[in-house]
């Protein structure tokens, strides 16, 4: 039997205007489970993730973190999660020891100073600790953004685009980073356009279209060249169909 | 017995200095903030120091001209400050990070304000010698007091800055909007701080000017207050 979900969202919908970003979408994720949200440019992930990690507030639905109403509980909510983004979040004229221990204290992270250096020796980036994030890769600063939103050691990790711009190595490094943290049996929310890394990383799939959950499945079920084609087939119908609109 | 939950986030006080510390840390190391307020300070206390030469200045009173000019000056030269203090967040995003922090919202305002604040205040003790200088009056002589009207209407301006800052970065408009918020809203304070100044300067004890000073201090609470309630929904989107 499955243990009561971690996220349980129904009816989310935001809407900026007339433009409706998500539109009432029901989704659960069990503890320990890793979702890979799959959709075309303007799907509506990046609001949906933004929304699931309390960070963007829904127009309409309801959404209980842990079986929580994050609205009530919203500063032991932020504190389960971590999150990925687009943008790295960090100070650039910090170092990278100064930024990952400045956002341990603002989650009062035990023991943050070797919790900072455990980070940083697993994600390859020791021996730049000292050094300003300025002069850091577009992939180191993806790799000390991940150490950022682990810091705290959250439960749910939402990762909104995190192998965009990433050389092969950062990427490698980000992909065993996420397996490991599987094997902890983390909560994972992974946006990608990368069909095959987004399968090899999650339990179960989700399609987001035109704000709507398109379809779903189970990962491990999925094969590869018929899920490709089967998701570009789809996307094909939902642009022909906004065409027509 | 069940052990005691692990707190969060750190105490109001101690996110506020969290937060106040790594914004004066980063000023510290560019000086962005600073040598640009610096850099048009000094223009503009020279401009009026040309405007105003010392016949001039003696004739209507040091008192009469020098709180004007100051408390201007001040003014604008913030505005760098409080519109840098959100620039850096909005750069990489930060300040998403910090709202997706478990800290009291009103400890990230707090937080911004002393930094701000602190800045405001050091480029104060850089320009009034200066003045004193420039204007021909002695400084030393009103030292304590002015130090103290100096104290009192920078926290407000420096809590309303800090506010305006926010909301102009959060709807995407830059130092226009700050300044076009800012200075209506700052008006009573800024009046009250060149009516203190001038007074101070005068000679007079700060007795003399009790009403203005009550005046300052009930805006900063106030402002403070709004700013604390309020705040939450400036960051959110």
């Amino acid at each position: 039997m499955n243990a009561r979900p971690i996220i349980e969202a129904k009816g989310l919908t935001k809407r900026y205007g007339a433009l409706v970003a998500l539109d009432g979408v029901d989704l659960e994720v069990q503890p320990g489970e890793s979702l890979a949200i799959f959709g075309p440019n303007g799907a509506g992930k990046t609001t949906m993730t933004r929304i699931l990690a309390s960070s963007l507030k829904a127009s309409a639905g309801t959404l209980r973190i842990a079986g929580r109403d994050p609205r009530v509980h919203d500063r032991e909510t932020r504190a389960m999660i971590g999150l990925i983004s687009h943008q790295t979040f960090l100070y650039d004229d910090l170092t990278a020891r100064e930024n990952l221990l400045f956002f341990a204290r603002l989650y009062a992270a035990h023991d943050a100073e070797a919790r900072a250096d455990t980070l940083l020796r697993s994600l390859g980036l020791i021996d730049r600790a000292e050094d300003l994030v300025r002069t850091f890769s577009r992939g180191m600063q993806q790799r000390l953004s991940l150490a950022r939103s682990l810091i705290h050691e959250p439960q749910i990790v939402f990762l909104d685009e995190p192998f965009t711009g990433l050389d092969p190595h950062a990427a490698t490094v980000l992909q065993c980073t996420l397996e490991r943290l599987r094997g902890e049996r983390r909560t994972l929310l992974v946006t990608t356009h990368d069909l095959g890394r987004g399968l090899d990383l999650s339990d179960r799939w989700v399609i987001l279209s035109k704000g709507r959950l398109a379809a779903q499945g189970l990962s491990r079920e999925a094969d590869r060249a018929t899920f490709e084609s089967s998701y570009f087939a789809h996307l094909a119908a939902s642009r022909r169909v906004g065409a027509t609109a | 017995m069940s052990r005691p939950a692990r707190p969060v986030s750190p105490g109001f006080l101690r996110s506020s200095w969290i937060v106040a510390s790594k914004d004066l840390r980063l000023e510290g190391r560019t000086l962005d903030a600073i040598s640009a307020m610096a850099v048009f300070s000094l223009i503009v206390l020279t401009v009026f120091n040309f405007a105003f030469d010392l016949t001039t200045v003696r004739s209507v009173g040091v008192s009469k001209l020098v709180p004007g000019v100051l408390w201007t000056t001040f003014a604008f030269a913030a505005i760098i400050a409080f519109a840098r203090s959100f620039q850096t967040e909005k750069f990489r995003d930060s300040l998403s990070a910090l709202v997706l922090s478990p800290v009291d919202r009103g400890a990230l305002f707090a937080g911004k304000a002393l930094a701000n604040f602190v800045l405001v205040l050091v480029l104060q003790a850089a320009l009034l010698p200066l003045s004193a200088i420039f204007f021909d009056y002695d400084l030393l002589a009103v030292a304590a007091p002015l130090l103290f009207v100096v104290v009192l209407h920078t926290l407000g301006i420096a809590e309303l800055g800090t506010f305006f800052a926010a909301v102009a970065v959060r709807v995407g408009r830059g130092e226009a909007l700050l300044a076009t918020l800012l200075f209506p809203v700052s008006s009573p304070l800024v009046i009250s701080a060149v009516k203190c100044t001038s007074a101070v300067l005068e000679g007079k004890p700060l007795a003399s000017v009790q009403q203005w000073l009550l005046v300052a201090a009930g805006f900063d609470v106030l402002y403070f207050l709004v700013a604390l309630v309020t705040f939450e929904y400036v960051v959110e989107d």
